[in-house]
């Protein structure tokens, strides 16, 4: 009994390093920067000093995209865990499955509409931002909806679903481009696929009060599923006979791990490999459980987001890297790794 | 906890997979269903835990027909272990077995489970897996890991398709005194698909030949494996020694 307890142990000391790293990462990221403050400035600032206001301005930009890194991170880390459970594939994740790209349409038709704001100059201007989870969550139901169609109309493999999904998500690309090509300006084109790369930078104080009022219950419907998401890995006809409704349950969690991918498209942009790499790693510290994976899941994918923006920030400076490319760079060759780690079992 | 299996018949598309079976199964009964490949025996086993559903015919647990009890009452008295089982990566012992607690879990498990899980992971002599890896066990070990995580769910009545499959004869034999003992210490009553009739035989109390989904002969193992019975379902003829209880395919 007691090397049982060491080894759920374990894991809650592995999810409490993790938290750790989390809390040093978020005030240290926000003070490198071009404007130098030190580590302990951002902690004055959230413990509520007066701090000078040109200050304060420039170190809230830098915490907001932080604190959007923070969530966004965690709704991607999170919904990568549920795709690869419920479609019992490692390959499977938001972004292979096409969700993000869903997602990241229903964004750009609705500003290219211009209900949800107008992409003008240099900036997108998110003018109703509380349109654009809608519209992300509404295109990426219909992805969810037809990857299900796919795989149980058509019965196929794991690996025949993703190239599937990946398919899509060229659809989806070319119908956006046709958009731009039609409806917008050099400039304006230039500040969408700006958009698309995935960059932190775009979510303002508005955008980030609702992912941090939708963050919530978004995170306890994950951690909800869970015991669920541990039967449905193992097959349906086992988690059918311990009691639960394999397909009714595969659509309900590929939709929560949708809405949660709409949340965090729609005012980033797609983020590359993040929700397909986190869960992979944090198997790989607290196993397979998901009571344990999925917050840890969560917590690694915020930490490599927030990683991958701050030295996009940083390293060529006064530039920005957005942290979706930057993931990209880092993504690329990490899932290589980890396929050819995992090659005997696929 | 009595399983009665009244007239099933069953059907996927235009195929007849079952035909009119019937069945008693009583407390701590060991019962083979024994037929060549694609003659129903899985269909019959999933048919009883209610997986696939009879165009005709019942199944009744205790006088009580299956579909007045919710899926989660049936989880607590049929475990059904199928043949093979896809896993994902990095699934430990422990969490695996855990899983079959589901059924009296809401959002949790707790130290009650836990301590459950240790249980039948003793019943299965594999109290020293509890932390491996599911892919780094050999076969043996894998199928008496599958068998716990079907027992955690303390059900009156185990499914097993074919426990033995894939297993060299040592972890055969293991298997079925595993079956045996199950049987007689905590009155589990076993149904399981078997291809070999030799294991039938030895091993169980009642046997159930079926071909193309018809019951050819119920009973004893003696009265239902014979040499007679064995060349009409199986076209083979075989040799009985029924002082080794034990049958031999002639060529």
């Amino acid at each position: 009994m007691s090397s049982s307890s060491n080894i759920f142990l374990r894991r809650y000391i592995a999810l409490a390093v993790l938290a750790t790293i989390l809390f040093i990462l978020i005030p240290l990221a926000s003070s490198i920067g071009l404007y130098r403050v030190t580590f302990l400035d951002i902690y004055k600032m959230l413990l509520g000093y007066n701090l000078p206001e040109d200050e304060f301005i420039a170190l809230w930009i830098r915490l907001r995209r932080i604190f959007v890194g923070a969530i966004v991170g965690a709704l991607l880390g999170g919904a990568g865990a549920i795709a690869q459970a419920v479609f019992r594939n490692p390959l499977a994740s938001p972004f292979t499955l096409g969700i993000s790209q869903a997602a990241a349409l229903g964004v750009a038709i609705a500003l290219i509409a211009g209900y949800g704001g107008t992409a003008t100059q240099w900036f997108i201007q998110f003018a109703r931002p509380y349109i654009l989870p809608i519209a992300a969550f509404t295109l990426a139901i219909i992805q969810t909806v037809l990857i299900l169609l796919l795989a149980y109309r058509a019965g196929l493999t794991p690996q025949a679903l993703v190239l599937s999904s990946i398919a899509l998500s060229f659809l989806y690309q070319a119908i956006l481009a046709v958009l731009q090509y039609l409806v917008l300006n050099e400039l304006q084109i230039a500040t969408i696929v700006f958009w698309m790369f995935g960059d932190l930078g775009k979510a303002g104080n508005t955008e980030l009060l609702i992912l941090a009022t939708t963050f919530i219950p978004v995170t306890l419907a994950y951690m909800l599923m869970n015991l669920d998401l541990d039967l449905i890995a193992i097959g349906d006809e086992i988690a059918y006979t311990s009691g639960l409704n394999p397909k009714k349950f595969r659509f309900f969690a590929t939709a929560i791990a949708a809405l949660g991918t709409a949340l965090a498209t729609c005012f980033v942009g797609v983020l590359a490999f993040l929700c397909l790499l986190a869960p992979h790693i944090a198997r790989a510290i607290v196993g397979s459980s998901h009571r344990y994976l999925l917050p840890a899941s969560m917590m690694i994918s915020s930490i490599l987001l927030i990683a991958a923006d701050t030295f996009g920030r940083t390293a060529l400076s006064p530039r920005t890297i957005p942290a979706g490319i930057v993931l990209s760079f880092l993504g690329a060759p990490l899932l290589i790794v980890l396929l050819l780690r995992g090659s005997r079992r696929w | 906890m009595i399983i009665r299996v009244v007239g099933v018949s069953v059907t996927y598309g235009s195929i007849k997979a079952l035909e009119n079976v019937s069945l008693e199964v009583f407390p701590g009964e060991v019962v083979s269903i024994i037929g060549p490949n694609g003659s129903g025996k899985t269909t019959l086993l999933k048919t009883i835990d209610s997986i696939v559903k009879p165009i005709a015919g019942s199944i009744y647990i205790d006088g009580k027909n299956i579909y007045n009890y919710t899926r989660r009452e049936i989880a607590k008295i049929l475990s059904y272990v199928p043949q093979r089982i896809d896993l994902l990566q990095n699934t430990t012992v422990i969490d695996f077995v855990l899983t079959g607690r589901r059924p009296y879990a809401d959002f949790s498990y707790s130290k009650v489970d836990i301590d459950k899980v240790f249980e039948v992971l003793k019943i299965v002599n594999a109290e020293h897996l509890a932390y491996r890896k599911l892919d780094e066990l050999s076969g043996g070990e894998l199928q008496r890991i599958v068998i716990a995580r079907a027992l955690a769910s303390e059900p009156k009545v185990l499914l097993l398709d074919e426990p033995t499959a894939n297993l060299d004869s040592k972890y055969q034999v293991e298997i079925m005194k595993l079956i045996r003992r199950l049987s007689s210490e905590k009155k589990v009553a076993v149904i399981m698909a078997i291809h070999d009739l030799t294991s039938a035989y030895r091993f169980s109390d009642k046997v159930v030949m079926i071909k193309n989904g018809v019951v050819v002969s119920i009973g004893k193992p003696e009265d239902v494996i014979t040499e007679d019975n064995i060349w009409r379902v199986f076209e083979v003829k075989a040799k009985i020694f029924r002082e080794l209880r034990a049958v031999i395919v002639e060529i």
